[in-house]
């Protein structure tokens, strides 16, 4: 056990190339607060995205039909933009100057999920955009968005052992999902002072505009295949989980007279363990660890993510989490019954090497009308 | 055992993980030299992408090459844009206007900030060592609008470099009036011109601004000896190109209508009226060809590939009638 811990500690290490923010279909609140640290945990609403193994865990009927997430830059950690606008400057160097490397960012989304049993179902529906001005000499302006639309399906079957997340008990589960998404895509960089991007201004309709920024559209199938390990013994859970996310998910791009192409939606390899460990009446403790990106070489502390949730009452819980050296995140969550309620900030990498470039964001997310039915 | 399993199966999936695709590679490294261009760290942007070699069918990495080049030059083009100069742009009297921008002042041949621009643009148009680059090309290979792009980062950094090369070679004023001497080089003429048709046209009393006579010493000193008669021809080329290629893109892009390209927009047709008459005049004058010829040569190769003959009459001609 020491001798593999010990190669394992070795190939990290060993693995140093690089890597920009990862593109996923969705993310939950909880996990972004708690260090994206969730490989291990993803019980809820959110499983089709981590692990589909995890539904193995599930027993009954759950449904979660209204939950929206929105994300957004959080300004206040960037001073530089903060001093430029502030500033008043009208000048376009100097707006330029201060705004270079400012990762502009804007989220929305929802994931309506129902599971029955060991069967699950999630809806995509996600809107990501990222914008940001580099290079000084020639400034670029640089657009990932995209809109996915589509749906996972998946399935979770113990293959050893018998485990669920009200009785507990100890299992290794298996579990895949199919997914089928829609994207609508803009993945450009223009030179901020180009042809393109002088004539947007003139562009007028958001249609116009979306054109002249190169939008296209995509469409395919996927899959994820996902093991899940979970032991429970007393107040204390134990859960690992080893997920291939995206393991043959193919885009193809409708025609265009660009030959642009949409975002791929590249394989990931994630490694998670938990350990949750509980003092009755809603007070609880669960620490993660996850090992993220198995399959792509990078730095060692790109990979680690960290995160804790203290659960003080059934109703109010704190989070907070680490991952790429520095990133951190802190929130809380509220559960009224009929409303649960997330808030918080993160960061994540976004450069592509180790602190090169960090996008600092806040997360509000609500889910309305939660429901679940175990006989 | 089933934990051991897990573990044991990550540390084989760690042991085969995957290297990037040179695809991959190259997007990152092109990411990477943005970033260090945001700070200006032009060497560290050239390495990483002299890491992953240069890629000539892709256009961002061939803007971005350019940008990391031009960077050592200490050039910006929202300063160049929005720093007034092309409000200065007089379409009827281009090469003194571009002469006059206060980026132009150069006071020696070939200086490094001159040759870091140079070798951008270049990067810009001859990405594939193409003997005949145009902006028809790149939209054919990279799409109009990479292609726009390309022409309109290459357009910016001709201006500047097409002012700092009259500004050195034509002994600018500091209003950018030929012979205006600013630095004292003592030159009328961009050219001490030796070929009888050159001389002729320069001494037949043309509108050549203060280089009215063909004494043989009317020139720059950059462009005599003892420079080597083979890095004259190079400087000559430079000029020569810079004016072809800046030419080939107004003529061949749709300027964005932004209200900071000034007089921009009118370059290619003045030009274009102005090559075809001199041309015709020094047919039926000399029976010569050189400026049909030379206008429709864009790479410094074939550039100096052509006679000295050839290029002075360019000079003579054209060049001293449109800069004035």
């Amino acid at each position: 056990m020491i001798k593999t811990f010990l190669f394992t500690i070795f190939i990290l290490f060993y693995s140093q190339v690089f890597a920009a923010e990862e593109r996923t279909l969705g993310k939950s609140a909880r996990a972004l607060l708690m260090g994206d640290a969730y490989t291990a945990i993803a019980d809820d609403e959110y499983t089709l995205f981590y692990n589909p193994a995890i539904l193995a865990r599930h027993d009954g009927f759950s449904f979660n039909p209204i939950n929206p997430s929105i994300s957004a830059i959080n300004i206040l950690n960037h001073q530089d933009a903060l001093d430029t606008f502030s500033s008043g400057s009208s000048n376009p160097s100097t707006i330029v100057d201060g705004t270079l490397g400012l990762p502009i960012h804007l989220g929305a989304s929802a994931t309506p999920s129902f599971k029955f049993a060991n069967f699950g179902l999630t809806g995509i529906f996600n809107n990501q955009t990222n914008i940001k001005i580099s290079n000084k000499v020639s400034p670029v302006l640089d657009i990932d968005h995209r809109y996915d639309r589509g749906f996972i399906a998946g399935y979770g079957q113990a293959i050893f052992g018998s485990y669920n997340s009200e009785m507990g008990g100890e299992h290794l589960a298996l579990g895949i999902s199919v997914k089928y998404l829609k994207r609508e895509s803009i993945n450009n960089a223009f030179n901020l002072t180009g042809g393109t991007t002088l004539d947007l201004v003139n562009a007028g309709e958001i249609d116009a505009l979306l054109a002249a920024l190169g939008k296209i559209n995509g469409q395919g199938w996927g899959f994820d295949i996902g093991l899940d390990y979970a032991k429970s013994s007393g107040p204390t859970t134990f859960t690992a989980g080893l997920a291939f996310l995206d393991v043959i998910t193919k885009l193809e791009t409708e025609d265009n007279e660009d030959n642009f192409e949409v975002q791929p939606q590249p394989m990931q390899v994630n490694f998670g363990t938990a350990m949750k460990a509980s003092a009755g009446a809603g007070v609880d403790l669960t620490v993660s660890l996850d090992v993220k990106h198995l399959e792509q070489r990078m730095e060692l502390m790109r990979r680690l993510y960290l995160g804790a949730e203290l659960g003080l009452t059934p109703a109010f819980s704190l989070l907070a989490g680490i991952n790429g050296q520095d990133n951190y995140s802190y929130g809380l969550k509220l559960n009224t019954g009929l409303l649960k309620f997330y808030v918080g900030l993160y960061s994540t990498e976004i450069g592509e090497k180790l602190n090169q470039e960090e996008s600092h964001r806040a997360i509000i997310y609500f889910s309305l009308f939660d429901f679940s039915f175990n006989p | 055992m089933p934990l051991k399993c897990l573990i044991l199966f990550l540390s084989i999936f760690l042991f085969f993980s995957c290297a990037k695709t040179t695809e991959q590679e190259v997007a990152s490294a092109i990411d990477e030299a943005r970033y260090f261009l945001n700070s200006m760290s032009c060497s560290d942007a050239l390495d990483v992408l002299d890491e992953v070699g240069f890629q000539s069918d892709n256009a961002d990495f061939i803007t971005t090459y350019a940008s990391a080049q031009a960077c050592r030059a200490g050039y910006t083009e929202t300063g160049f844009l929005f720093g007034g100069n092309l409000a200065l742009i007089d379409a009827n009297n281009l090469l003194k206007s571009l002469a006059s921008f206060p980026e132009s002042e150069e006071t020696t041949a070939d200086s490094n900030n001159f040759i870091y621009i140079q070798e951008a643009i270049m990067t810009l148009l001859s990405y594939d060592g193409n003997s005949s680059p145009s902006t028809a090309d790149r939209n054919s290979k990279f799409g109009t609008k990479k292609s726009g792009d390309m022409s309109m980062q290459a357009l910016y950094m001709i201006f500047v470099n097409m002012g700092k090369f009259f500004y050195v070679y034509g002994n600018a004023g500091n209003d950018g009036t030929k012979g205006g001497d600013e630095q004292s080089h003592g030159n009328s003429c961009l050219f001490s011109y030796t070929n009888a048709n050159a001389a002729a046209y320069i001494n037949g009393g043309a509108p050549t601004g203060s280089c009215s006579a063909a004494s043989g010493s009317e020139g720059s000193d950059f462009l005599e000896a003892p420079v080597t008669s083979a890095l004259i021809k190079t400087r000559l080329c430079y000029g020569v190109i810079l004016f072809t290629n800046m030419i080939d893109i107004l003529e061949n892009i749709t300027l964005p209508g932004s209200s900071e390209l000034g007089d921009t927009a009118n370059i290619g047709a003045v030009f274009s009226s102005s090559i075809t008459t001199l041309g015709n005049a020094e047919t039926s004058t000399f029976g010569t060809t050189s400026i049909n010829t030379i206008k429709d040569i864009t790479s410094q190769t074939a550039c100096e590939a052509l006679s000295l003959d050839d290029l002075e009459r360019w000079y003579a001609i054209f060049f001293e009638t449109s800069y004035i």
